[in-house]
C-alpha cells in the first residue's frame, strides 16, 4: 500500500527522489495503471510527475517531441500528430481512460498489448529521459522496451514521416473495450514499385511488443509478395503462446492476417518520392 | 495524512487524505454519492466518473492527491438551482424534489434512458463534456463520449434520442423528435411516453440505493470464500480473527443456524430443493462460504479474514455435465435426501455422508443427488415415434450454451439493522416478501418481526431473485444487534452470485417435404452448479417458452439437471428461454436449409397464431400439472412481415471489403406474462385530503419502469394527472404482498393489481359522488382532471375528500386490489439481424438488429423500447463476447467486467431498432403484456443463422467466437 506521495517540481528532484526511495517508488503519471485495483504494481511511494510540465508537444528538426505526460486524448486532439499515431491512440476505445492515461505511462508500462507501441516502433520513435543518477538518456524506443531501464521518461520523439512513407496500424479485439489480443503496425516507403525500408511491429505474441526484423529484411527492396508469402514470413517469425485471449495457433493466424493487411495498406498508401516529383 | 485542495462543483474544498486514498472514496466520504462503484476500482465501468478540469475521468483511478488545485464537477453541478448557476440548493447532493432538472437531465428522463439509474450521473457527465466541446455531435461522437461507461440496462440506444432531444430543446425547435410511438388514442397516459416516475430523482444523483441508506458507524461484513471447487473443511480456527480489536462476530458452519433452505426466491413450497445451510462443512464451488466476519471497518474485516486458519480436504471437482453424469462421478451432494411430501418408496439414504448435509425436496422433482441429478422431468403430446415416421426429413443437432453472468452495475448489497426489536433489511432484491419469509424461517422468528424495504435497485436481471447475502447479514445483525452493510465485490458477483445455467440441448425435428412439422423432440441437460436454485424451472422454461411457438401434434421433451462445482447458477432475464430458444430456433433454421426452404417461410408455415390452442403447456407446469392455453393475441404475423420488409429479407448484401461476407438471420420469440395460477400481486390506494392519492404497490421495480406502470394504471383509471399519485412500493411493512419481480409478471400482475385497486377506488368515488350530486351512479362519469360529472352538476375529488373525511363523512376512501389469473397472455416477437463476418479473422459485427415485439398495449412505450434494447444487447453480448472462463480447478479466470467483456456503447449494432407491434389482448391491464425477458430470446439464434447465411457454417455453441467460426470454416 502506498505510504508516501511526492510531487517534485523539477526533473532533478524527481530523479533524486526515485534514487533515494528505491525500487518501491514509482513515477505516477495518469495513474490508470498504477491506481487501478486490477494492477499488480504495489507502489510504496509515488512520485507524481504532473508538476514537471511534461505535457508539451513541439516540432524539432523533422520530429515531433511529445512530452511524457501528454494524455492519449491530447495526442488525438493535437493537429501535428501523424494520423497513424492518432489511429493507434483511438484504439484505446475508452475515452475516460484516454482522458487520464499518458503517453509516457503507455511506454513505461511496456505491456505487450500497448495500443501505441507498435505504431511508435515502426515510426522509429526514440525516448528521452533521465536515468537514476539524473543523467540525460536518449535511446531508441525499441531498446528502451527491450532493456526497460528505470528511467524517468521526459519525452517521446517521433520522427515525422518522410515523404511518401506510409504507416498502417490495426489490432484484434473481441469487443469494443477489450484489451487487444494482437496489435500490429507496418510502415514503409516505396521506390520504383518496390518495398523500401519496411518496419514491422507486433504486440501480443511475446512478452513485449516486437519488431519483426526477419520479414522486414525479406521484404526490403523487393516487389510486394503475394499475401500468402508474407503470411509465411510472419508465421515463422513469431511464437505466441495460448492464454485466455486465444490459442497460440489462432494468435499466429490473426497476426499474419492483420500484419499482412497492414503491409498491403501501407504499401498502397506509400508514394515513391521520385514519381511524386515527376508527377 | 496530507492536505488536498480542489474545487468541488465550484466550491473550494480543503481535506485531509492518505496517500493511497482514491478520489472516489474521498468524494463518497464528503457525501457525493453519485460517484458510484461498479468495478471495485478497476477503472472499467465508468460509474464513478467525474469531470476533472472539464474532462471525464474515473474517480476510482485517481488518487485524491492527484486532483490538487483542480476543478471537479459531479452531476450536482448540472442542476439549474445549483450555486454555479446562480440558484440555491445543496451543493453536493441535490435530493430536494423541488430542484429542477437541467435540459440534459430532462432529456434523459423524457427519452426513457434512465432505467435503474445507477450509471445515469456518469452518463450525464459524459454528455455534458461532449456538448461543451461539440455543439452538434454526430452519433459516432456520442458513442466516443460514452465509450467508457458501462450500462447493463439500456442497451445505450436511447442515449442518441436524449442527446437529440436536448439539442432540439436548446435550439428552441418547435418540432421535437418523438421519443417513442404512441398507442391507444382512447387513453390519456397508457400507451404514451410519460416521464418515468423515479427518473428525475435518479437523474439528479439523489439518494436512492441501499448504500445511500447506510449511516456512519455501520459495521461491515466480509466473507472468506473457498479457494477450492470441491472440498471439506477439515479444520477451522477463527480464534485469531475473533481476537482482533474491532471484530464483533465470526460466523461459520459451527455457529450458523442448522436449517436447510434454497436461495431461490420462489413461491412456497419451492420447486428448488433445500440443499444448503448458511455455511456448511462441504464446499461446493470456488467462492463458497467458509466464514463471515463482522467488523467496525472493511479493513478490519479483511484483516480478520486473513487470520482465519482453515485446512481443506480437497476433492475432485465436477465441472461439466458429462463428468457429473458419468458413473462413479464424485457426488456434489452425497448427504441424506429427504422429502417434505411424496418421498419415493425406494428412497435410500444408506451411505449418506453427514459432512455433506442434506437435500430436502418440498415435493418430488425426480432428483437423484447421489448421481448428481438435481431434477428430472419429461413429457409431451401426441406420439413422437409416429411423428418421426410421418416425416420426410429428420434432423438431429446438439446446441450448447455457456455460463454468463448478469453483471448488474450495482452488485448484490444489503444493509441490515435493528429497530425497536425488529429486524429491518434494506435490500436490493427482486423478491422482498420471499426474503422476509426465508430470513424469518432461518432466524426462527415470526414474519412480523422482520421488515424488508426494497430500495432502488441498480440492476438485477434475475440475479437478485436469489437470496445470496441478505440472510447472512440478517442473522449477524439479529445476533449482534449491530447495523451491518454487506456488499459483494465484482469478483463475488461472478463467483458467488447467479449466472445462466450452461445447457446442452439435443434437438430432433421431423417434417414433411412441404415443411409441415410432424415431430419435435428436445432433450435438455442443464448444469445447475453447486445448488439447485431454479434447477427444475429454468430448464423447463427453456422448453415451455420455445416449443409452443410451433404447432406440432407430436412433441416430446426431457429435462435433466445436474449438480456440479461450477459457480452457482440461477435466474437470469429470460429464465432458460434464451437457451431453449437458441436450440429450437436454430434447429428450425437448419431444418429449413435441409428442406431447401426459406427460413422465414418455414417459420410462417408452422408458427403459432391467434386462436391456437397450446396443448403442450399441459405438461409444462412449474413442478405441477399445467393447463393448455388458448392464444388470445399474437403479433407474430405483422412482426414478421414488417421485419422482413425492413431488413430486405432474401436480398443479398455485398461488402466492398473482399474479406467481409454479409448475412441475415431471424428468430421468433415468446415468453409469458407471469405465471397463471401461481403468481399473485396486490395493491392499495387511498385518497388524500385534497383529492390526490397514495398508491401502495407490492410491485418490485428493478429500474424497468414498473412503478410508472402502476402509477399510470391509477391515473388512467381515475382520470387524474400522474403527479396526483404518490407511490410507495415493495416495503413489506407498508405495502401489500407481491410475489416479486420475476417471470415477466410486473406489468401483468403488479400493474393489474394497481388497476384493480384503482377500479375499486373509482367505484367508491362514484358512490360518494352519487350521494353528493343526488344522481344515480349510471349518470356519472369521471372527467379529467379529478372530477365526477353528472347530469345536474359536478364534484371534484377535493370536494369528495372533504366530504368523506369530515366528521359526518363515511371515512377516508381507501381501496385494495389484487390480481391472480388462470389465463396466460403471451408476448411474441420477431428478431431480424444482419451480420458482417470477416472470413479472415472470424470476427462478427452485428450491423443491423431489429427486434419487433408484441407486448399487447405498450403501457410505457419508451420504457418498453428500453427494455428491448437492453435485453437484446445483453444477449448479443452472450452470443459473441461474454463467457465465464473456468480453469480445470473450477476457478473463474475472468471475474471482472473488462476481461469478461461486457458490451459497451461501441458494441451496439450500427442500426438498432426496437419496434412495438400492437395487439389487443383481453387479459392484462389495459391490454398490457410483458416485454423485458422476451427480448433476450432472439439474439443468439438470429445471429447464428445470419452467420450461416454469411459464411455457410452453423455455430452451435455460445459464444460464437472468431476462433470457432474460423475452425468451422476449415481455416487454419
Ligand atoms: C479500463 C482500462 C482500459 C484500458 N484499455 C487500454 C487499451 O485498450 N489499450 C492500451 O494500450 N491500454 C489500455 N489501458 C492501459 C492504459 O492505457 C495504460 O495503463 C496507460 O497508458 C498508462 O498511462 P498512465 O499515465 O495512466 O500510467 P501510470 O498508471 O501513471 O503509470 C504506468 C507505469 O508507467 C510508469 N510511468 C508513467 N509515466 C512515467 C514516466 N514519465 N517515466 C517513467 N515511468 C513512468 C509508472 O511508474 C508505472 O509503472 C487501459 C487501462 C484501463 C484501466
Ligand atoms: S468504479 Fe471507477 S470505473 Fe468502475
Ligand atoms: S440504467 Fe445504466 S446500469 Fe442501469
Amino acid at each position: 500500500m502506498t505510504m508516501g506521495f511526492h510531487r517534485p517540481t523539477s526533473l532533478a528532484h524527481a530523479t533524486e527522489l526515485k534514487a533515494s526511495l528505491g525500487a518501491g517508488a514509482f513515477f505516477l503519471a495518469g495513474g490508470t495503471e498504477l491506481n487501478s485495483r486490477a494492477s499488480r504494481l504495489d507502489p510504496l511511494h509515488l512520485i507524481d510527475i504532473s508538476a514537471l510540465e511534461l505535457d508539451f508537444l513541439e516540432k524539432e528538426r523533422g520530429s515531433l517531441v511529445i512530452g511524457a505526460t501528454t494524455t492519449i486524448q491530447e495526442l488525438i486532439e493535437a493537429p501535428p500528430v501523424p494520423t497513424p499515431l492518432r489511429q493507434a491512440a483511438l484504439n484505446i476505445t475508452n475515452r475516460n481512460i484516454r482522458n487520464q492515461a499518458t503517453l509516457g505511462g503507455q511506454v513505461a508500462n511496456n505491456k505487450n498489448w500497448g495500443a501505441l507501441l507498435p505504431a511508435l516502433l515502426v515510426m522509429g520513435a526514440r525516448i528521452r529521459g533521465l536515468d537514476e543518477r539524473g543523467n540525460h538518456l536518449e535511446m531508441e524506443l525499441r531498446d528502451y522496451l527491450d532493456e526497460h531501464p528505470p528511467a524517468l521518461l521526459v519525452s517521446i520523439v517521433v520522427p515525422l514521416p518522410s515523404a511518401g512513407r506510409a504507416t498502417a496500424v490495426d489490432q484484434f479485439t473481441r469487443s469494443a473495450n477489450d484489451i487487444p489480443m494482437v496489435t500490429v503496425a507496418a510502415s514503409m516507403g516505396r521506390r520504383l514499385e518496390r518495398v523500401h525500408r519496411p518496419l514491422l511491429a507486433v504486440g501480443g505474441v511475446a512478452d513485449r511488443v516486437l519488431r519483426l526484423e526477419q520479414p522486414e529484411a525479406l521484404l526490403d527492396g523487393g516487389v510486394l509478395p503475394e499475401p500468402a508469402a508474407i503470411r509465411r514470413m510472419i508465421r515463422s517469425a513469431i511464437s505466441p503462446v495460448s492464454d485466455q485471449k486465444g490459442g497460440a495457433h489462432f494468435k499466429r493466424h490473426i497476426t499474419c492476417v492483420l500484419l499482412t493487411n497492414a503491409i498491403y495498406t501501407a504499401f498502397s498508401a506509400a508514394k515513391d518520392p521520385g514519381t511524386e516529383e515527376m508527377g | 495524512m496530507m492536505k488536498v485542495r480542489f474545487f468541488l462543483d465550484g466550491s473550494p474544498l480543503e481535506l485531509q487524505t492518505t496517500a493511497h486514498r482514491r478520489l472516489r472514496d474521498l468524494l463518497q466520504a464528503q457525501g457525493v454519492i453519485s460517484a458510484r462503484n461498479g468495478c471495485d476500482g478497476h477503472g472499467s465501468c465508468g460509474a464513478c466518473a467525474v469531470l476533472v478540469d472539464g474532462r471525464l475521468m474515473n474517480s476510482c483511478l485517481l488518487l485524491a492527491l492527484q486532483v490538487e488545485g483542480r476543478d471537479i464537477r459531479t452531476v450536482a453541478h448540472l442542476s439549474p438551482s445549483h450555486p454555479l448557476h446562480g440558484g440555491k440548493g445543496d451543493a453536493r447532493v441535490p435530493s430536494n424534489p423541488e430542484i429542477q432538472l437541467s435540459d440534459l437531465q430532462s432529456a434523459f428522463v423524457d427519452s426513457g434512458v434512465v432505467q435503474c439509474g445507477y450509471c445515469t450521473p456518469a452518463m450525464l457527465l459524459a454528455v455534458k463534456e461532449l456538448l461543451d466541446r461539440q455543439e452538434h455531435p454526430s452519433q459516432e461522437q456520442v458513442k466516443d463520449a460514452l465509450s467508457g461507461i458501462f450500462c447493463r440496462c439500456t442497451g445505450y440506444q436511447q442515449i442518441f434520442t436524449a442527446v437529440q432531444l436536448a439539442l432540439s430543446r436548446r435550439a428552441g425547435a418547435n418540432d421535437l423528435p418523438a421519443v417513442a410511438p404512441s398507442f391507444r388514442k382512447d387513453l390519456r397516459f397508457v400507451g404514451k411516453a410519460t416521464p418515468k416516475v423515479d427518473a428525475p430523482h435518479l437523474a439528479r444523483g439523489g439518494a436512492a440505493f441501499v448504500e445511500d441508506r447506510v449511516p456512519p458507524g455501520t459495521c461491515h461484513l466480509k466473507m472468506l470464500r473457498s479457494p477450492h471447487a470441491h472440498a471439506y473443511i477439515s479444520s477451522l480456527d477463527t480464534s485469531r480473527a475473533q481476537a482482533l480489536p474491532g471484530v464483533h462476530y465470526v460466523l461459520t458452519h459451527r455457529n450458523c443456524p442448522d436449517v436447510y433452505y434454497t436461495h431461490a426466491g420462489q413461491g412456497f413450497p419451492e420447486p428448488s430443493p433445500y440443499d444448503r445451510r448458511m455455511f456448511s462443512r462441504k464446499l461446493r464451488h470456488v467462492g463458497d462460504r467458509v466464514a463471515a466476519v463482522v467488523a467496525d471497518t472493511p479493513e478490519i474485516a479483511s484483516r480478520a479474514l486473513a487470520l482465519i486458519d482453515v485446512e481443506y480436504e480437497v476433492l475432485e471437482p465436477v465441472l461439466d455435465i458429462d463428468h457429473a453424469a458419468a458413473p462413479g462421478a464424485p457426488p456434489v451432494h452425497g448427504g441424506a435426501v429427504e422429502y417434505v411430501t411424496g418421498a419415493p418408496p425406494d428412497l435410500d439414504n444408506d451411505g449418506a455422508d453427514p459432512r455433506d448435509g442434506k437435500v430436502i425436496y418440498q415435493f418430488p422433482i425426480h432428483g437423484d443427488p447421489r448421481r448428481n441429478i438435481a431434477a428430472r422431468v419429461d413429457g409431451g403430446i401426441g406420439d413422437i415415434q409416429k411423428g418421426f415416421a410421418q416425416a420426410d426429413v429428420i434432423i438431429e443437432r446438439e446446441y450448447r450454451t455457456s455460463q454468463v453472468q448478469c453483471t448488474p452495475l450495482e452488485p448484490h448489497v444489503v444493509f441490515t439493522r435493528m429497530e425497536e426489536g425488529r429486524l429491518v433489511i434494506h435490500a436490493s432484491t427482486q423478491v422482498p416478501w420471499h426474503v422476509r419469509r426465508i430470513v424469518s424461517r432461518l432466524l426462527g422468528v415470526r414474519e412480523n418481526q422482520v421488515r424488508v424495504i426494497k430500495e432502488r435497485t441498480g440492476g438485477a436481471f434475475g440475479s437478485k431473485q436469489d437470496i445470496v447475502l441478505e440472510e447472512v447479514a440478517a442473522w449477524c445483525t439479529w445476533v449482534t444487534g449491530k447495523p451491518i452493510l454487506f456488499r459483494f465485490t465484482r469478483e463475488e458477483e461472478f463467483i458467488a452470485s447467479r449466472t445462466r445455467h450452461p445447457m446442452e440441448i439435443r434437438m430432433k425435428l421431423g417434417a414433411r417435404k412441404d415443411g409441415t412439422l410432424t415431430a419435435m423432440e428436445m432433450d435438455l441437460r442443464a448444469n445447475t452448479g453447486p445448488f439447485g436454485s431454479h434447477c427444475l424451472t429454468v430448464p423447463m422454461n427453456a422448453c415451455s417458452k420455445s416449443l409452443p411457438l410451433f404447432l406440432c401434434d407430436n412433441v416430446f421433451f426431457r429435462v435433466t439437471t445436474y449438480y456440479s462445482n461450477i459457480p452457482p447458477t440461477g435466474a437470469y432475464q429470460g429464465y432458460g428461454a434464451p437457451k431453449g430458444s437458441f436450440a429450437v430456433q436454430m434447429a428450425m433454421a437448419e431444418l429449413a436449409a435441409e428442406l431447401g426452404m426459406d427460413h422465414l417461410e418455414l417459420l410462417e408455415k408452422n408458427r403459432v397464431r391467434q386462436g391456437s390452442m397450446l396443448e403442450i403447456l399441459r405438461c409444462l407446469g412449474e413442478g405441477r400439472e399445467g393447463s393448455p392455453q388458448l392464444v388470445h393475441s399474437c403479433g407474430l404475423g405483422p412482426a414478421l412481415k414488417k421485419g422482413a420488409h425492413d431488413i430486405a429479407w432474401g436480398q443479398r448484401e455485398q461488402s466492398p471489403d473482399p474479406d467481409i461476407r454479409i448475412g441475415k438471420g431471424l428468430a421468433i420469440v415468446q415468453q409469458g406474462s407471469g405465471l397463471p395460477d401461481l403468481d399473485s400481486a396486490n395493491a392499495a390506494i387511498t385518497m388524500f385530503g385534497d383529492g390526490t392519492f397514495m398508491l401502495l404497490s407490492g410491485g418490485t421495480d428493478l429500474g424497468t419502469g414498473l412503478d410508472t406502470v402502476t402509477v399510470k394504471m391509477a391515473a388512467e383509471c381515475l382520470s387524474i394527472p400522474m403527479e396526483h399519485v404518490s407511490l410507495v412500493a415493495a416495503d413489506t411493512d407498508v405495502t401489500p404482498f407481491d410475489v416479486g419481480a420475476y417471470a415477466s409478471s410486473g406489468t401483468f400482475f403488479s400493474g393489474g393489481a394497481a388497476l384493480n385497486a384503482a377500479r375499486s377506488m373509482k367505484r367508491m368515488i362514484l358512490d360518494v359522488a352519487s350521494e353528493m350530486l343526488h344522481e344515480p351512479v349510471e349518470n356519472l362519469r369521471l372527467v379529467f382532471p379529478s372530477t365526477v360529472e353528472g347530469k345536474s352538476g359536478s364534484v371534484s375529488y377535493l370536494d369528495i375528500a372533504r366530504f368523506t373525511q369530515g366528521g359526518t363523512g363515511r371515512g377516508q376512501l381507501s381501496a385494495t386490489g389484487s390480481f391472480t389469473t388462470t389465463k396466460a397472455s403471451f408476448p411474441y416477437g420477431a428478431h431480424f439481424c444482419q451480420v458482417a463476418v470477416n472470413v479472415e479473422t472470424g470476427q462478427v459485427r452485428v450491423q443491423r438488429y431489429y427486434a419487433l415485439q408484441d407486448c399487447g398495449t405498450p403501457i410505457n412505450p419508451e420504457l418498453a423500447q428500453g427494455q428491448i434494447y437492453g435485453g437484446v444487447l445483453k444477449t448479443i453480448g452472450h452470443s459473441l463476447q461474454e463467457e465465464m472462463l473456468l480453469d480445470e480447478n473450477g476457478r473463474c479466470l475472468n471475474p471482472d467486467l473488462l476481461s469478461y467483456r461486457v458490451p459497451m456503447i461501441n458494441d451496439i449494432p450500427r442500426d438498432f431498432r426496437a419496434e412495438l407491434v400492437y395487439t389487443d389482448d383481453p387479459f392484462g391491464p389495459y391490454g398490457g403484456k410483458s416485454v423485458s425477458e422476451i427480448s433476450c430470446n432472439g439474439a443468439a439464434p438470429a445471429i447464428a443463422s445470419a452467420i450461416h447465411d454469411a459464411v455457410g457454417v452453423w455455430i452451435r455453441s455460445w459464444p460464437f467466437t472468431p476462433e470457432k467460426i474460423l475452425k468451422a470454416m476449415g481455416k487454419p
